[in-house]
């Protein structure tokens, strides 16, 4: 056989190669790993090769084969996460079979990949890269093996962070990535894979999947628990460490509270089914973030070149209060005004939870001084503002308010309002004495910013893990030791005290 | 016995086959027992019966496609008395023999796999259409015997006749489209199972009330009936077992049922046009003579204006089809065109983008053949900025999270680009695909005037005013598109999109009728010079026809996934370990493989014709006995 | 001047469209493009040229004789030159931004639209199916507007207590707290949202709200809380009404059957 002979008929068997490996998906294959070229690349060149070597026939399957592997390329550019749930059974007779089923649930189900990569040569992903995490894995943390490790790092990501990663990796056992404990076993053989050996020993969750689902899908009827029980789970869950409640004897301080007791970082809760929903209740244990009681929220400020960090007591358009805790337990208020402040106090909001952090200042038309509080609601006419303790609703239409108009350039103009609405063709203002009209067309869509709007990031200092550490008949308990705190009944507390917190 | 090295190659082969069922028939030897599912070896039961069905369903299209063609053609060269089109029928109802038996050998595999994977599905199935089954047996013999007679009683029947040959054929068509109508409403009942539609039947009612008077003795027929009036929706399904209590009627005429089989006829007429142009696009590049290039040149023109004509309506009925499937029910319309499927419409518009510009460039390509079609070169650069301005819009996605970065997707302000985005809704892509049926259309207009001059005296005014006809229709089409933004979607799916259709549709008529006229007696300046084509242009021929392919590959997925984890939506879930909906990335690769094989097969049924031509002058007796040995099977 | 080549006028196409597309319609006229989709309209401006120079061989003639030209002719040797040196260059720098490239995370590989469940049902029961499901007090709209218009206000009410924090003033998806939340609040104003759902549809997200996701629509990050905890039935259907008599989009409706 000729040279030509020989480069032709390789050059077709690489094209069908490729292309069988490329349908396979085998970009495994040494040849073509996903650091070299991958298979869609050889296919290419092979096709390219054949195209001028071959003549009719051959040409014309090269360029048949040439099209369907066309559609099936621009097909799998397409991002997808799959809806496959197919695990059964694992066979550790073969462990490396087994890492090559944690593989397809790594790059599949899980969706591990999305954010961590298993190759150096890559672009940093948005998590960790884990060549060779069956190694490293026991040298993270002392006195635990690798495998020990990797179950930790599964079920709850959060405890042993990598430096320079933050707190993002979800619990992939939840919902919605749900994987099951099969599929967490084949991930965890895969990753040992990775320059590790695989630990096939069994383990035991450590977490409880039965009540979590059930504490997550179904809530219970609330106040079928034992009072008495639930009273227990408040001492043991550690709840008094912050909340007190008149009656029991709080750990931390080590002593009864009494009639004056000093709050500590969470709202006393001695009479909180007297004013509260067990429907709220039972969200503020479950989403801790949801509703932040005024004055208990966290907040981090930075000023005159420290950072605060502590719960905000107050804000108003001049000034913040925080409240800080030093190491020795002495409390400290700073009063710390907006012109001090090293940064925009604006953070991230997340949820609906810094409802209720909106400061607006109106001014009624009937009424001389401003008035400032807290946004509770607004409507198309009315602002529902909290001043002090008692909400007060005021007309829109009929208010002189101070009000911040952006314009297109970005330049802000204050000043005060003379009538107009959003929905107007116009706005009057006047600045520096003078009426001026701005033209609604022209402001940046959706802002009438509130002149004193400052907005801080205010989160619950209360731990989010308590749907995880408190079972359902724990929760149901609870609920009921807490409907009975309505402030009437506290008397009848104290006699119990003496047992609960000795168990 | 002297062993060649043929024959030890044969039997290495066998050997190896042997080997193979050896290997794989322990995994077969599963619990008997009335098992829900069984799995099948090596590539799971759901890829065998996919693989087994789509290559069944291509191979059936080829059957019902070629002979609908073979009529067509058949027919015109009986009208024209010209005696090529007359042959090329027949040389493809020959070929229809080899695509025939494969077609049924496919369908008993598939049937097998069927019954043997999923057994309480078939039972659950052919307990409700059981009588289908009996009757599509009847038909199936029929299309058997009238296959052999049309394409044995060829040479026969000729002249006098012609006339019952071609009412034979035309039976022909009619058993195989029959078939595909009583297989369509299996497949369409599971994925929209029987839904009572329009009114009520007094028998339905009556049946109805004694079935609930069974269920629960304690009713009287007065309570069950209260308030049950014509319009009143029963179900047809009892709700815990999910048994199927209406009418045979009522399961075979369900929402999909209908649209599902116009669609499938029409593209089949497509693509056995668009099958036959690339037969003739592979013999014109291995042909020697110069008779034998114009006459697959002409084949393939033929072929490829046929495949136009059916591929022009099939974006209209796949609408009708995809309305259908939001009527019967939302959820499964929004997962179609708003969710897991999305993505598939993407690659569906690169594919059917891909065979309007390769239509479009084949037409151009044959201007190059007549003298004179040289004026109307200079429009083509308009024409293709327009069809694939028209193309862009198709495939221009509505949500782009999937395909962009986190900073792009901020910088946009959301998953949605505030201008192209609206290239997403479907508006936008009703008016694109009616452009660019319209713009191929006029390509074939050009194509059809070059080399003419006419004659008739309003000449000038006809061209005026099929010119000015384009200019309103496209106006008008676009006018509707921008309103279409505005209104309600009911009132945009059930009025404007229609009249953007017929818009497109009357100027197409209208514009031939007055073409035909003016052109009647026109002077030619030019012949068409058959065989001087280009190589690329048969290329495009063949691109044509793989992309139809996998284009009902990839459709055959979407159809069948939209039930997602269901083996009759709503009705029967699917408990099995494929009960979730594969990737596009994984379905695309097995539709690939399907390609693959599927073209292997046709070509070696091309490859058989080819072969038998060969030896023809040898023994016409024995190709004779080679087909009916193919046939018999 | 000089009459342009063919190639030379391809090569001014291709740039052009893609400094139109990446500068002008993404910077001028509108928000950027992102760059997947400007790759997708690249390659049919390209499928475009290749189709307009290869549908007649003399076009094709005359477009490669340049690039034949710079290949083999002695006057062309400096063209040659720049271009043994430029391409490497390209290269070079094409592989230096695919490696000096910095963690750009991925979009969000959630779906489009997610897809509803077959059965409707607020907190525990089933109002019935998503496809059967209406506003029951859609029909006030003809019955007795006065009504119709009670309802309208209550739904205002209830959207600007709860909804408006995040979905904006204006129904545009641009409140307060938007610029801090992915997936961004639904806009209301897009023509491709309110026309495109049944009212059922709606009911199921604010009843649901983000947790109520499907599986297949992950990730799971969208702030939507679960209203159904909150509001009332009748206060979900009443703001939906709000919401298309606001925007003046009317919601997917399937008229006649047929």
């Amino acid at each position: 056989m000729s040279r030509n002979t020989l480069i032709k008929i390789a050059s077709l068997i690489l094209m069908v190669v490729s292309f069988i490996a490329y349908i396979a998906g085998a970009s495994a294959f040494p040849i073509a790993s996903e650091n070299l070229l991958p298979w869609s690349v050889w296919f290419l060149i092979a096709v390219i090769v054949n195209i001028v070597l071959w003549t009719s026939v051959m040409r014309l399957l090269t360029f048949s084969l040439a099209v369907i592997w066309f559609y099936a390329f621009v097909a799998g550019l397409v991002p997808e996460s799959s809806t496959a749930v197919n695990l059964t059974e694992l066979d550790w007779s073969d462990p490396d079979a087994v890492a090559e089923q944690g593989a397809l649930v790594f790059n599949g189900k899980g969706q591990c990949a999305a954010c961590h990569t298993v190759d150096t040569t890559a672009p940093p992903g948005r998590c960790p890269d884990l060549t060779d995490i069956g190694i490293n894995a026991a040298t993270r943390v002392p006195g635990m093996d690798a495998k020990a490790y990797l179950i930790e790092s599964m079920y709850q990501p959060a405890n042993y962070l990598v430096p320079g990663y933050g707190k993002i990796m979800p619990e992939v056992w939840k919902a919605p990535i749900a994987l099951s404990k099969l599929e967490i076993e084949a991930v965890i053989a895969y990753l040992q894979s990775q320059g590790g050996e695989i630990d096939p020993t069994p383990f035991d969750e450590p977490i409880d999947r039965a009540d979590v689902a059930t504490a997550a899908a179904a809530l219970p009827p609330l106040l079928t628990g034992d009072p008495e029980l639930g009273k227990k789970v408040f001492v043991d869950a550690a709840c008094i460490s912050c909340h007190a409640v008149k009656g029991i004897e709080s750990p931390a301080a080590g002593e009864v509270n009494e009639e004056d007791f000093e709050v500590v970082t969470a709202p006393d809760l001695s009479e909180i089914a007297a004013f509260n929903d067990m429907r709220y209740l039972e969200e503020s244990i479950l989403v801790p973030g949801a509703q932040i009681v005024s004055g208990y929220g966290a907040v981090t400020v930075r000023a005159k070149g420290t950072t605060f960090q502590g719960t905000l007591v107050s804000q108003d358009e001049e000034k913040i209060v925080v409240r800080t805790k030093t190491a020795d337990g002495v409390e400290e208020e700073h009063t710390i005004l907006l012109s001090e402040l090293d940064d925009e106090p604006i953070e991230e909001l997340t949820d609906l939870e810094a409802k209720g952090y909106l400061t607006l200042t109106i001014t009624p038309a009937d009424a001389d001084t401003p008035v400032t509080g807290q946004l509770v609601s607004e409507t198309d006419e009315v602002v529902t503002l909290k001043v002090g303790d008692e909400a007060r609703t005021l007309s829109k239409t009929d208010v002189k308010s101070l009000m911040t108009v952006v314009t297109f350039d970005g330049d802000e103009i204050v000043g005060e309002y003379v009538s107009g609405t959003m929905d107007d063709d116009e706005i009057i203002l006047i600045v520096d004495g003078s009426e001026e009209m701005f033209d609604t067309f022209d402001l940046e869509e959706a802002t009438m910013t509130r002149a004193f709007g400052k907005r801080l990031l205010v989160t619950s200092p209360m731990p989010e893990n308590f749907p995880i550490i408190l079972s359902v008949a724990d929760l149901t308990n609870l609920l009921s030791f807490l409907s009975t705190l309505t402030g009437a009944t506290a008397e009848a507390v104290p006699e119990d005290t003496g047992d609960a917190p000795a168990e | 016995m002297k062993i060649t090295k043929k024959r030890l190659y044969l039997i290495l082969g066998c050997v190896l086959v042997f080997y193979a069922v050896l290997t794989v028939a322990p995994a077969f030897a599963q619990d008997v027992t009335d098992a829900e599912y069984r799995t099948f070896p090596l590539i799971g039961s759901r890829t065998a019966a996919w693989i087994a069905s789509q290559l069944h369903l291509l191979f059936g299209s080829f059957i019902l496609g070629v002979p609908m063609f073979a009529v067509i053609i058949e027919f015109i060269g009986w009208k024209t008395k010209d005696e090529r089109y007359d042959r090329m029928a027949q040389e493809f109802i020959k070929l229809c023999m080899g695509a025939f038996s494969t077609t049924a050998l496919l369908g008993g595999v598939l049937v097998f796999i069927l019954i043997w994977c999923y057994p309480k599905v078939m039972s659950k199935l052919s307990g409700i259409f059981g009588p289908t089954m009996i009757f599509y047996v009847f038909l199936f013999f029929g299309e058997t015997f009238t296959l052999y007679l049309y394409s044995y009683g060829w040479d026969k029947m000729q002249g006098r006749h012609k006339g019952w040959h071609l009412f034979l054929g035309v039976l022909l068509n009619v058993f195989g489209t029959a078939i595909m109508f009583v297989s369509n409403a299996w497949l369409s009942y599971q994925t929209s199972p029987a839904t009572q539609h329009g009114i009520l039947s007094e028998m339905r009612k009556k049946s109805w009330m004694e079935e609930r008077l069974a269920a629960d003795p304690s009713l009287t027929p007065e309570t069950v009936m209260e308030g049950v009036t014509d319009h009143t929706m029963i179900p047809l399904h009892n709700e815990t077992t999910g048994e199927f209590m209406g009418t045979l009627w009522d399961a075979v005429n369900n929402f999909t049922w209908m649209p599902i089989n116009i669609h499938r006829l029409v593209g089949n007429i497509a693509f056995g046009g668009s099958i036959v142009a690339a037969y003739a696009a592979f013999r014109f590049l291995v042909a020697k003579t110069k008779e034998d290039k114009a006459h697959y040149d002409w084949m393939g023109y033929t072929g490829n204006f046929i495949a136009l004509c059916g591929l022009i309506p099939l974006p209209f009925l796949g609408y009708w089809l995809g309305r259908e499937i939001y009527m019967f029910n939302n959820t499964m319309g929004i997962n179609m065109m708003g969710s897991l499927f999305s993505w598939l419409f993407i690659i569906q518009a690169v594919m059917i983008g891909v065979l309007f510009i390769g239509a479009n460039y084949y037409l151009w390509s044959g201007m190059g053949r007549i003298d004179g079609a040289e004026i109307y070169a200079r429009y083509r650069p308009y024409m293709i900025t327009v069809i694939v301005i028209c193309v862009a819009i198709w495939m221009t996605p509505r949500t782009l999270s999937k395909i962009s970065t986190a900073s792009e997707l901020s910088a946009m302000g959301g998953a949605n680009h505030p201008h192209l985005g609206l290239f997403g809704l479907m508006t936008a892509k009703n008016t694109a695909v009616n452009i660019i049926i319209l713009t191929t259309f006029l390509s074939f207009l050009f194509y059809r005037r070059s080399g003419k001059t006419p004659t008739a005296s309003w000449g000038k005014v006809g061209n005026i005013a099929i010119s000015s006809i384009f200019f309103f229709a496209t106006v008008s089409i676009v006018v509707i598109g921008i309103v279409g933004f505005t209104v309600p979607t009911d009132l945009r799916v059930n009025t404007l999109t229609p009249y953007q259709v017929l818009i497109a549709l009357a100027v197409m008529a209208v514009v031939t009728v007055v073409d035909i006229f003016m052109y009647r007696k026109a002077t030619t300046s030019g012949t068409i010079k058959w065989g001087e084509m280009t190589d690329r242009s048969q290329y495009v021929l063949i691109l044509i026809a793989i992309t139809f392919t996998s284009l009902m590959g990839l459709m055959g997925y979407a159809r069948s996934g939209l039930r997602e984890a269901w083996h009759i939506f709503g009705v029967m879930q699917d408990t099995s370990v494929d009960a979730y909906t594969p990737l596009l990335s994984n379905a695309v690769n097995i539709v690939a493989i399907i390609m693959v094989v599927f073209f292997a097969l046709v070509g070696f049924i091309f490859w058989l014709g080819l072969w038998g031509e060969k030896k023809k002058q040898a023994s016409a007796a024995t190709i004779e006995a080679a087909v009916t040995a193919e046939g018999d099977d | 001047m000089k009459k342009l080549s063919l190639f030379t006028i391809c090569l001014i196409i291709l740039v052009g469209s893609w400094v139109f597309l990446r500068f002008v319609v993404g910077g001028i006229i509108s928000v950027p493009i992102p760059g997947s989709v400007i790759a997708m309209y690249m390659g049919l401006i390209i499928i475009a040229i290749l189709v307009h120079i290869s549908v007649e061989d003399s076009l094709f003639q005359e477009f490669r004789r340049p690039i034949l030209e710079t290949l083999v002719e002695d006057k062309r040797r400096n063209h040659r030159r720049v271009l043994v040196v430029l391409i490497p260059l390209l290269l070079l720098g094409y592989t230096y931004s695919i490696i000096a490239q910095r963690a750009n995370p991925p979009g969000s590989p959630r779906d489009a639209h997610p897809s509803p469940p077959l059965e409707l049902t607020y907190k525990d029961e089933v109002i019935g199916t998503m496809q059967d499901v209406v506003n029951p007090f859609r029909h006030y709209e003809k019955d007795d507007p006065e009504a119709f218009s009670a309802h309208v206000e209550n739904g205002k009410r209830v959207y600007h207590q709860n909804c408006f924090y995040c979905h904006g003033d204006h129904l545009d998806g641009q409140g307060h707290f938007a610029p801090y939340l992915q997936p961004l609040p639904a806009n209301f104003q897009d023509p491709g949202i309110i026309p495109n759902f049944q009212e059922s549809f709606f009911f199921w997200r604010i009843a649901k709200g983000g947790p109520g996701l499907p599986a297949a629509g992950t990730p799971w990050d969208s702030a939507m809380p679960i209203w159904e905890n909150t509001l009332t039935q009748d206060e979900i259907w009443d703001v939906i009404l709000f919401l298309s008599h606001y925007t003046g989009y009317q919601f997917r409706t399937f008229g006649e059957a047929h």
